[in-house]
């Protein structure tokens, strides 16, 4: 399948008659990782799927205000992480404390999760599913997506050198989690 | 060792993806966009019915008005044509001779009644 690239895309989206085609392009470049972005944050395939949809329909609303100068899937990454967050917002609002929370997602993890019986990868999900919520963002966007700090710093509007630190703690708890779980 | 426990997790997930959820979204999607659009052309078509029936609202009694003033205008143009018509005096001599055909037409008894009535006129000296 030919990639097409994000200007192409744009050019596409940005007249009338093309934008369909356009936003068909966009999608069908972009699904896969956002999917992927999404899934590892909120577990279930089912919550996936809404943020899925939202994130997309934001795309549809918010194409004409896209900044030109900006990179395409930083802007969408951004408005699937903050897709993420209201629906954890939302759970959080159904669970009385973040741990709740927290041992919310880990639930999901226990029920959907874990397909292949791989055992270090199923220590590590769940080491993972321990850290809060900010940390365990940045430690996704930095660790699966490989994404450089400076466009994690777009995404979550946060300085440089405070998202190091939420990766270095990140990268350390989770070490700590596997260890301590091998032990046991 | 250390390190190699994360290394070792490598990048892969223990999650799955239904089949052909990915395949279909981008169909299900853009299906999805043709309902927001229709959606939003419904609501374009709604609000310029709504602005087209306030103006509609605000002009339809500007017309009567105006309307109004003119079959009143028209009126006074007519009251005016007749007043016009017999002051030239082109037809008053065809008034006077339909109005004395009548008299003479009059009965003996009817001119009695009618001499009485114009007798008991009190505006006949300002004639």
């Amino acid at each position: 399948m030919t990639e097409y690239t994000d200007e192409y895309i744009l050019k596409l989206t940005d007249k009338p008659g093309t934008r369909e085609r356009g936003l068909t392009l966009l999608i069908d470049k972009y699904k896969e990782r956002i999917y992927w972005h999404i899934r590892r944050l909120v577990v279930s395939h089912e919550d996936a799927q809404d943020v899925m949809q939202e994130t997309f329909i934001n795309v549809f609303r918010f194409i004409d205000k896209f900044e030109k100068g900006s990179k395409l899937y930083t802007w969408l990454y951004r408005i699937a992480t903050n897709e993420c967050i209201k629906l954890f917002r939302k759970k959080r609002d159904i669970y009385t404390s973040l741990e709740e929370a927290g041992g919310s997602l880990l639930g999901s993890y226990q029920t959907f999760g874990s397909d292949d019986g791989d055992k270090i990868v199923e220590r590590f999900q769940e080491a993972l599913l321990k850290l809060p919520e900010k940390q365990r963002i940045v430690f996704n966007l930095r660790y699966y997506d490989e994404l450089p700090y400076e466009e994690i710093s777009k995404i979550l509007d946060t300085n440089v050198g405070s998202l190091k630190t939420s990766y270095h703690y990140a990268y350390q708890k989770i070490k700590e989690e596997m260890l301590n779980s091998e032990i046991l | 060792m250390d390190k190699d426990i994360i290394e070792s997790a490598g990048k892969r997930l223990p999650y799955k993806v239904p089949d052909g959820y990915l395949e279909d979204f981008t169909g299900n999607m853009m299906q999805h966009y043709g309902r927001i659009k229709r959606e939003k052309m419904r609501r374009r078509y709604f609000s310029i019915a709504r602005v087209a029936a306030l103006f509609l609202l605000f002009l339809i009694p500007g017309i009567i008005f105006l309307t109004d003033g003119n079959s009143v205008k028209n009126n006074t143009d007519f009251v005016g044509q007749d007043s016009v018509v017999i002051s030239a005096g082109e037809n008053v001599t065809e008034v006077d001779n339909s109005v004395s055909s009548s008299i003479t037409n009059l009965s003996d008894e009817e001119l009695l009644i009618l001499t009485s009535v114009l007798d008991s006129d009190i505006y006949k000296d300002q004639l």
